[in-house]
């Protein structure tokens, strides 16, 4: 046996060889800088619109002012998060395959799991990045507009949601990952990957509250009170009916994290999680099953 | 002889609907230093043959063992040491030349300090030294093969895998590609080409095998496989001479012992077929016969004829 001019790198190195080049195509990929323009664009309008209801809200019913801005905030990462996510990872592996790249690269003294490895680094790298730098460049803009001082709770706040942020955008990109490297076709990854984020947005929450509304009846608006026997109700059915939702479990987190009832209402992550465990083991739990099955199929998949 | 790759009895069956049988028993030996040719139409199990042999594919049953690692256990190790230019090969376009090969390197092992410089002698080697800047996306079909054959290049290769290198290609690329391949022989390597394209490469190859339907129909050097198919299908001679004189030649050529067909071709062309080299008998006769011959020839079978015979199980 003859030696070769090349050496062999350890796994650590090839994984990181694959996920700077990811992380550089990314940076500079249109498709970030588009998302990153509809976050923004998004964000404005949900802090006018949201500015505008509240001022018509009597006084002592309005949200804090910080609560205010967290939910301009909330909600916009909420909707651009999972295409964050969906947006690198539907082609992940798929566009390799359909360029004949991944052949390629895969008749190099690399196993398959590196190139996984490679890609979820890079993809949680350039979420993570864009998704701290957006949530706390444009809620400390807007505070900063509506001259509101920061503390520390504020911004463990802005923080811990930008974590549940990043965990609930990795799954959709695990999710996605997943259905690259399973499917042929990017395009048929991406209407897969698009057709799960309508369900549990969109589908989930309009079955539930019709389940909830067939069984429990259809609500007094006029008298409403979340603490009434009735919202209880329509509050667990609603648990029992999206408790495979990550979306739900996402805003379950979120709701309370961004919530600031008064300057004095400090977070306690703790309290936080032992109330929602179901919801953090979900978020935690959904990208690492899906992950695994992404390199299950992946390395056992025949590439002719 | 030493062998660099070793096939034993490899069969390869996809777990489709209905199953399909890529390779059914395939045993071959590719000698170190040789230019291995494995000729078959589209379809025939080639490229699966090749999948096995990187490890990108585990086979069904039998063994395979390239630059003696197995196939299954050490698929890494070869992966280190043979270059691929696998089918359908692509190239990240919004690269360039430079940065596709440095990517490509790094994962090789070249060490970054080193792997620039390797690039670029690569690229020189194939005849893109002017091209290294440039974007991928801008390249044509015969610049991405000349890339694709830089990448294998790359680790320097004990081994070389072309899969239908010469499809989409111009003449004067498959030139190119052939000279080519005369070059990296001279340094050493082995080259393992696969082509539905016999008239391409066939005049490279110092050996071959012929596929059919995931079998190996015939393997072996050019000259075994015409003296197998001469001996089967007899020798051909075609001989030129004045259209006045073929009449009597085709009488005289019948009376000759072994001949077993003569026939006129064209104005002046008679072509002859002996069970046996008959080449010395023919000669002899025509210059005791006084006959105005332009030409006696003794024709060699093209790939193509070759191919054709082997395949019709005329190698069984």
């Amino acid at each position: 046996m003859t030696e070769t001019a090349t050496g062999k790198l350890p796994t650590v190195k090839r994984t990181l060889i694959i996920a700077r080049k990811e992380f550089s195509d990314a940076v500079v990929s249109k498709r970030l800088w588009l998302l990153i323009a509809i976050f923004l664009l998004y964000y404005m309008a949900m802090v006018f619109s949201l500015s505008f209801s509240y001022s018509m809200m009597p006084e002592e019913s309005r949200p804090t002012r910080i609560t205010q801005v967290f939910m301009g905030a909330s909600s916009s990462v909420s909707l651009i998060a999972p295409f964050l996510g969906i947006a690198f990872g539907y082609d992940a592996v798929s566009r390799e395959r359909e360029s004949g790249t991944l052949r390629v690269l895969l008749s190099r003294p690399v196993y398959r799991e590196d190139v996984v490895n490679g890609k979820i680094i890079s993809s949680i790298a350039v979420i993570g990045v864009t998704l701290f730098t957006t949530t706390f460049l444009t809620a400390s803009a807007t505070m900063f507009l509506h001259g509101i001082t920061v503390d520390l709770d504020d911004f463990s706040r802005l923080t811990l949601f930008s974590m549940f942020s990043l965990m609930f955008a990795f799954t959709y990109f695990s999710i996605s990952l997943f259905l690259s490297t399973f499917l042929n076709k990017s395009s048929h990854s991406l209407i897969a990957s698009i057709a799960i984020w309508a369900f549990f947005t969109i589908i989930m929450p309009i079955v539930s509250m019709m389940i909830a509304f067939m069984m429990l009846g259809t609500p007094s608006f006029t008298s409403f009170n979340p603490e009434s026997d009735y919202w209880k109700k329509y509050a667990e059915l609603n648990y029992m009916t999206q408790v495979f939702s990550i979306n739900y479990h996402h805003s379950r987190l979120t709701g309370p994290v961004l919530s600031k009832a008064s300057k004095q209402d400090v977070l306690d992550p703790f309290k936080l999680f032992s109330q929602n465990p179901i919801s953090l083991i979900a978020l935690i739990l959904y990208p690492i099953v899906f992950v695994m099955l992404s390199y299950i199929v992946f390395t056992r998949r025949e590439e002719k | 002889m030493s062998f660099v790759i070793e096939c034993e009895n490899l069969v390869k069956i996809f777990r489709s609907n209905p199953p399909v049988t890529a390779l059914d028993n395939v045993s071959i030996r590719v000698p170190r230093g040789s230019v291995y040719g494995l000729f078959g139409p589209n379809g025939a199990g080639k490229s699966t043959l090749i999948s096995v042999l990187m490890g990108l594919t585990l086979p069904t049953k039998g063994r395979a063992r390239v630059l003696e690692y197995d196939v299954i256990r050490d698929s890494f190790e070869i992966r280190r040491r043979v270059g691929l230019l696998p089918e359908g090969f692509g190239f990240y376009d919004n690269m360039t030349a430079l940065e596709n090969l440095k990517y490509f390197g790094l994962l090789d092992g070249i060490p970054s300090e080193r792997v620039k410089q390797r690039a670029e002698e690569v690229l020189e080697e194939v005849g893109l030294a002017d091209r290294v800047n440039a974007k991928v996306s801008t390249f044509s079909r015969g610049m991405r093969q000349r890339l694709g054959i830089a990448q294998a290049l790359l680790k320097n290769p004990e081994i070389l895998i072309f899969d239908e290198p010469t499809v989409g290609i111009d003449p004067d690329g498959v030139m190119e590609f052939r000279s080519f391949i005369r070059e990296v022989v001279k340094k050493g390597k082995t080259v393992f080409l696969s082509t539905h394209l016999l008239r391409d490469l066939g005049m490279v190859c110092t050996h071959t095998a012929m596929v059919r339907k995931g079998r190996v129909v015939a393997q072996g050097s050019m000259e075994e496989l015409t003296q197998k198919m001469k001996s089967s299908r007899g020798y051909s001679y075609e001989i030129h001479l004045k259209p006045g004189d073929v009449e009597r030649l085709l009488q005289e050529v019948r009376t000759l012992p072994g001949v077993v067909e003569v026939r006129v071709e064209g104005e002046g062309r008679v072509s002859v077929v002996g069970r046996e080299d008959i080449g010395k008998e023919l000669f002899r006769m025509l210059s005791r016969g006084q006959y105005s011959v332009e030409a006696m020839v003794s024709l060699k079978p093209e790939w193509e004829d070759l191919y054709r015979f082997y395949s019709e199980g005329g190698g069984l």
